[in-house]
């Protein structure tokens, strides 16, 4: 037999779907060794995920291996019975979910959760397991880990409980960890931190890793080999750097091309069509937003999502605003688009106050700001076709009569490259991508000049970004529209914005053109994003981090540093 | 290499017949399959109690007082010679009415109130909610007597009253369910878009919310048709000759000795038609339930 520490041959798993079954893995084959990283990538729907559940025996409801075998230690899982599995599944092989937020049980403290799988594994008492779960936590880089173990999940942040979920997977000392997008939910910094942590787990206790992700970047970070799957099926197997230098398969091909890089080269074209310093078409001065504060029964302490923000936007220019959450780039946006009030400060659009206006006036006006929205499965009403979601801004506000808008919902749909006779349909019987071209055929149709985008990409796979990317900056050369594009990820906005706000806990930090925050970023902070975000090249492994502690950075007026590029003080 | 990054996007799928679909998971259950069968057999004796019923449900037949159930009388007579089935017959008449007028009149004041106090926000949703919430710490039969006693006893005015006291309940679960549906996107996307009041709640809120009133509403329809029987027990509700249930219950109640089956029929008919609307409630929330949905 082979040495290797897990085989999984000829897998073939299905699901229950109405009568018949959907296959979800088909003839699936690869293997692990001890100490080595196996990153499995793929797209919504490729059975990445279903891989994952199958090795740990946790398929969900109408799921079935239907042939294969998955050898944990030469040992065949499949046809196993449950208890033996049981028996392997945290002693043997641990699992770590996407979510830290739901995967924690939030009425159990953390040592409860910790000691869990050892004394149901019967293994020693409750006494010598916390001193163990304390050992554990320091490992895994929390500084207090007997404050932590009497803590519950609520009392921690999303890394923290990463964190614990990591080391409540290790307190059996598995031979293997499966990871499953275990940095998704979390934002670059904790992300870059996390991934640390678990390779140094890897190496020190040579624990086998396959790590499930969507992530190019995290792939080259992390992987030692990378299995790249596609409907069910491994399209790919092979070694992280022949497989990001060469790759084999067309599939895998189109995936790394579709991947923004951060380090995209401005001089190679750079973003098409700049248009900063332009008559500003929108102005945001010193707006303030808190929320909170006092209550009717007890005084809240108040957050200040936006404090003293100012931004412009010129015509058919694309201006990203970046940030971690609770940075408050989408109250910005919410804000910018008037569905939020501020407490201080003025927005002007075309010169003339929104802030001043109200009722029907406002109504009417702020047609000319449109949004788009990250959930493309909840930004459509469910119960209207989309024809008739699209026909709604025109309908308002009297653009067309129903006749005429017939005619213009079709034009609307070829224009973000869906087929017109789908207007009948209704948002579920379209893909996340398709429903994101619907949303903006619907913020079109108001015919406006400023498109605020939240996040418009975040929930969609890399190629169908690709494609929704290289419409907006279609739009927006075409048709002149200015674009604010609020997003998390800093490669998707280095490649389609003309200019940068790094915002911070309501300050807008670092504003400049993207070519030279990105170059040569001024603020400590933006250094600090930047050299978390994993590149999408395993040569560029192991670059030094940048750490900064909350509050030890310079977040006071904005001074010009350079034409056109601002640093905080 | 866009072809092949096109053919990632899955084509969407047309789905046809969604109503028969919809019906078809309610039967697919065996709750929601007896409890249609409890509905039909309702409606259809309250359509046929002309055809079916063999006698006058009010007229009293003298020297035919307080007969078994025979050939003749399938559920005896009563202490005034009437023939029990043909009671019950158009009795269904009534339960119906009463389900459907209580459960309307709870419905529409409810959907009103939690959708004036979710799009609306501030000291109106505070005013709406807090009376509400005042409202629901009454039990609904209580809240129904007091109606009663400032209406006066009649079968219109019990309708009205079980309506009025189950208000609180609709415009509660209404209000949640608008305020999850007021937060998601495509809300704020017309509001941008710059729809008015009635078109965000009209066409909107509205419409998405029915489905989780639908439920509490069939589930209402049984607790609404138990309350107005449990007032005309009492005598405040249907008065005689009127064939109701409950006060049919209440009749035979003087009688438990010479006559059991007078309490038993109009009893087993009350227990198995709220029997029935539960189970189509929960059938009709399984159905409803996106979860359950699939593709």
């Amino acid at each position: 037999m082979t040495t290797q520490l897990l085989d999984v041959e000829n897998l073939s798993v299905s699901f229950r779907a109405g009568e018949q079954r959907r296959e979800a893995l088909r003839g699936l084959s690869f293997s692990i060794g001890r100490a080595e990283t196996l990153a499995i990538v793929g797209e919504s729907g490729s059975g990445k995920s279903v891989t994952a559940l199958a090795i740990m025996g946790l398929l969900p409801r109408g799921g079935r291996i239907d042939s294969g075998a998955i050898r944990l230690g030469g040992r065949d899982l499949v046809g196993a019975p449950p208890a033996a599995i049981a028996r392997l599944r945290g002693a043997q092989m641990s699992m770590i979910f996407q979510e830290p937020m739901t995967s924690l049980n939030p009425v159990l403290s953390i040592a409860k959760q910790m000691i869990e799988g050892p004394i149901a594994h019967g293994r020693a008492t409750a006494r010598t397991e916390t001193r163990e779960a304390a050992a554990m936590l320091e490992r895994v880089g929390i500084t207090d880990p007997l404050r932590c173990l009497a803590q519950y999940p609520h009392e921690l942040s999303g890394g923290m409980r990463q964190r614990v979920m990591i080391a409540a997977a290790m307190m059996m000392r598995p031979a293997l960890l499966i990871a499953d997008e275990p940095t998704t939910a979390l934002d670059v910094t904790v992300q870059a931190q996390i991934l640390d942590l678990l390779r140094a787990l890897v190496r020190d206790e040579g624990t086998a890793l396959v790590l499930v992700t969507h992530d190019m970047g995290v792939v080259a970070e992390m992987a030692d080999r990378v299995l790249v799957m596609r409907r069910g099926e491994a399209v790919e197997d092979a070694a992280v750097r022949p497989l990001f230098a060469h790759p084999e398969a067309t599939y895998t091909r189109a995936l790394l091309a579709a991947v923004p890089r951060l380090d995209d080269g401005f001089e190679s074209g750079g973003p098409p069509g700049g248009r900063s310093g332009g008559t500003p078409i929108l102005v945001a001065r010193g707006i303030s937003r808190t929320f909170g504060g006092r209550r009717f029964f007890r005084q809240r302490s108040a957050t200040r999502a936006l404090d003293n923000v100012s931004l412009t936007l010129a015509k058919g220019e694309i201006v990203a605003v970046v940030g971690e959450s609770g940075s408050g780039k989408s109250t910005l946006g919410r804000a910018l688009a008037r569905l939020t009030d501020v407490d201080a400060g003025e927005i002007l659009f075309e010169g003339e106050s929104l802030t001043a206006l109200s009722g029907k006036k406002l109504r009417r006006r702020r047609s000319g700001i449109q949004m788009v929205f990250q959930d493309p499965y909840a930004s459509l009403d469910p119960r209207f076709t989309i024809g008739r979601t699209i026909a709604e801004p025109m309908l308002v506000h009297g653009l067309a009569t129903r006749a005429e808008a017939g005619e213009r919902i079709a034009a609307l749909l070829s224009r973000v490259q869906l087929d017109p006779g789908m207007a009948s349909r209704y948002p579920h019987e379209f893909s996340g991508g398709q429903r994101q071209r619907v949303a903006i055929a619907r913020a079109l149709a108001a015919r406006p000049r400023i498109i605020i985008a939240d996040e418009p990409t975040s929930a969609l796979d890399v190629s169908v970004q690709a494609q929704i990317l290289d419409l907006i900056e279609e739009l927006r050369r075409n048709e002149e529209l200015s674009f604010v594009f609020i997003s998390h990820d800093l490669a998707v906005v280095r490649r389609i914005a003309d200019r940068v706000a790094v915002m911070r806990a309501g300050r807008v930090l670092e504003l400049g053109p993207t070519g030279v925050v990105f170059r040569e970023p001024a603020h400590v902070y933006t250094r600090a994003l930047l050299s978390a975000v994993p590149a999408p090249d395993p040569d560029l492994r192991g670059r030094p981090r940048i750490h900064i502690a909350a509050g030890s950075y310079p977040a006071g007026r904005l001074v010009e540093r350079a034409p056109n590029h601002w640093v905080a003080s | 290499m866009t072809e092949l990054l096109h053919e990632i996007s899955v084509p969407p799928t047309r789905v046809s017949g969604r109503r028969w679909v919809f019906l078809r998971r309610v039967v697919a259950t065996p709750g929601g399959s007896a409890g249609l069968a409890v509905l039909l057999l309702l409606v259809g004796s309250a359509l046929f109690a002309d055809l079916v019923a063999p006698y006058s449900p009010i007229k009293m037949g003298v020297g035919k007082r307080f007969l078994p159930p025979s050939l003749a009388f399938p559920m005896g007579t009563d202490e005034f010679g009437r023939d029990v089935f043909s009671r019950i017959l158009f009795g269904s008449r009534l339960t119906l009415m009463i389900g459907a007028i209580a459960v309307g009149i709870s419905m529409s004041a409810g959907l009103v109130i939690g959708l004036v106090a979710a799009y609306r926000g501030g000291w109106i949703e505070k005013v709406l909610m807090r009376t509400t919430d005042m409202l629901l710490s009454f039990t609904e039969t209580l809240i129904a007597l007091a109606c009663v006693a400032v209406l006066g006893p009649s079968l219109a005015n019990a309708m009205i009253a079980v309506g009025i006291a189950g208000i609180p309940l609709y415009a509660r679960t209404c209000h949640s369910a608008a305020l999850v549906e007021r937060s998601k996107p495509y809300f704020e996307a017309s509001v941008a878009a710059g729809a008015g009041h009635c078109r965000l709640i009209v066409l909107h809120l509205l419409p998405n919310i029915l489905p989780t009133m639908i439920v509490v509403a069939t589930l209402g329809i049984s607790s609404a048709i138990l309350a107005a029987a449990a007032l005309s027990f009492l005598g405040l509700g249907a008065q005689p000759p009127q064939p109701e249930w409950g006060a049919m219950l209440s009749g035979a109640r003087d009688y438990l000795n010479r006559g059991p089956w007078l309490m038993a029929v109009p009893g087993l008919a009350i227990a198995v038609t709220v029997l029935g609307f539960n189970l189509l409630g929960d059938a009709v929330r399984t159905a409803l339930d996106p979860r359950e949905a699939g593709e």
